[in-house]
């Protein structure tokens, strides 16, 4: 299974700077695991707008990052913001999977 | 009143019934059905009757009693209604641009809608009676809390803009409310040239009032403004306005409103070095 995250285009924009890395993998969990709570709460009809607007900023997040798969997960619940609930819970549940994924991938480097 | 959107003449009709919409002289809702437009004149206070139907949004052009005209669609409908508003955005826009706001897909600016008619409906305009002095007619008061430059902004802008002239590397306005992605691109800019960081469109005209930045790297979502309006009205204060528009989406429509805005690039997510320094590179050959 290939790596969740390919870091070389986030490593290209920080010239390699090890410590500036650190502390940008830790921000992108921080600020990661506040939109998941948000998406989990904001998943009925009437929170659509923030729902999308949630997934899209995890979505820009995971792509800066290199998490290509993360990425298009949250595209799919941007597109999805009209979605019932039950169909949220369900891309949700993938999401933060893949989260997980990405962040006990992002300990380890 | 029924517009046949098939007809030779449908935009003619469209083009009257906004100039007199403009004007105070028709009051209502212009709703897409099929190929057909049609009229719903009302007394109310449209901004009231959009509420009902803020969540659905079908296809339509209100004409709101402060003289804003909002011309949104969803979907394929954009299909036949994108290119005529288009040609209206195009003949009216000269005429009374800060009151037509355009919104050609709900996917991508529903939010703005929403927080545009919420701002309206905060604090309602008052109902005045428009003289028809013209084609466009005075315009009414600017009311509600719709983001725009301040008198005190606009006088901080032209006592910095002319510190452009002198700086010996461009200065950099970063506009992006994603923690990460805002840091990762104001790290990358910041260890060559002098950057701001804006999270919402707020701090936007504040700091390029107070800096005159040389290149503003602009995300299309924000949470107060979408980026495209912002681009406007930076331009709209400052023709020489270098901005290029960053966007984690990939949809014709906002490569489209960057070019209509005028935007020097547009970079998609994920960031990268070559392209940003392209742009940074083409604005130095551009400026020398």
């Amino acid at each position: 299974m290939s790596h969740p995250v390919d870091l070389t285009n986030l490593r290209s924009m920080i010239d390699g700077d090890t410590e500036l890395e650190k502390a940008l993998l830790e921000e992108f969990c921080q600020s990661s695991e506040i939109i998941l709570q948000d998406l989990a709460t904001h998943q009925d009809l009437a929170n659509s707008a923030i729902w999308r607007s949630k997934a899209h900023a995890l979505k820009g997040a995971s792509l800066n990052l290199g998490a290509q798969q993360l990425g298009e997960l949250c595209k799919q619940a941007q597109e999805a913001f009209e979605a019932e609930p039950i169909a949220k819970t369900a891309l949700l549940s993938e999401i933060q999977a893949e989260y997980d994924r990405v962040k006990q991938f992002l300990l380890t480097v | 009143m029924v517009i046949d959107l098939i007809s030779q003449n449908a935009e003619e009709q469209l083009l009257s019934l906004i100039e007199l919409a403009s004007r105070g002289d028709h009051r209502g809702v212009l709703h897409f059905a099929g190929s057909k437009l049609v009229f719903t004149p009302t007394e109310e206070d449209v901004l009231l009757t959009v509420r009902p139907v803020l969540e659905s949004m079908p296809a339509a052009i209100y004409f709101f009693c402060n003289g804003d005209i909002v011309i949104t669609w969803k979907g394929l409908q954009g299909r036949v209604l994108e290119p005529l508003c288009a040609r209206l955005y195009e003949r009216y826009a000269p005429l009374a641009s800060e009151k037509l706001h355009r919104y050609f897909d709900l996917l991508a600016q529903g939010e703005e809608l929403r927080l545009l008619c919420k701002s309206h409906l905060d604090a309602p305009p008052p109902k005045t009676a428009v003289q028809a002095s013209g084609p466009t007619g005075p315009a009414p008061p600017p009311t509600g809390n719709v983001l725009e430059f301040s008198e005190n902004q606009l006088r901080q802008f032209r006592r910095a803009k002319p510190a452009r002239l002198s700086r010996a590397l461009p200065e950099m306005l970063v506009v992006e409310d994603q923690a990460f992605s805002a840091k990762l691109l104001l790290n990358m800019l910041g260890r060559t040239y002098r950057t701001y960081l804006a999270g919402n469109a707020e701090q936007a005209l504040e700091l390029y009032s107070q800096h005159a930045p040389d290149i503003v790297f602009l995300d299309i979502e924000l949470p107060d403004m979408n980026g495209h309006a912002l681009a406007a009205m930076l331009r709209r204060m400052d023709p020489q306005a270098y901005i290029v528009m960053v966007t984690a989406n990939n949809y014709t429509q906002d490569v489209l409103r960057a070019k209509e805005n005028q935007v020097k690039g547009f970079v998609a997510k994920p960031y990268n070095k070559q392209k940003i320094e392209g742009c940074i590179e083409k604005f130095r050959h551009e400026r020398s």
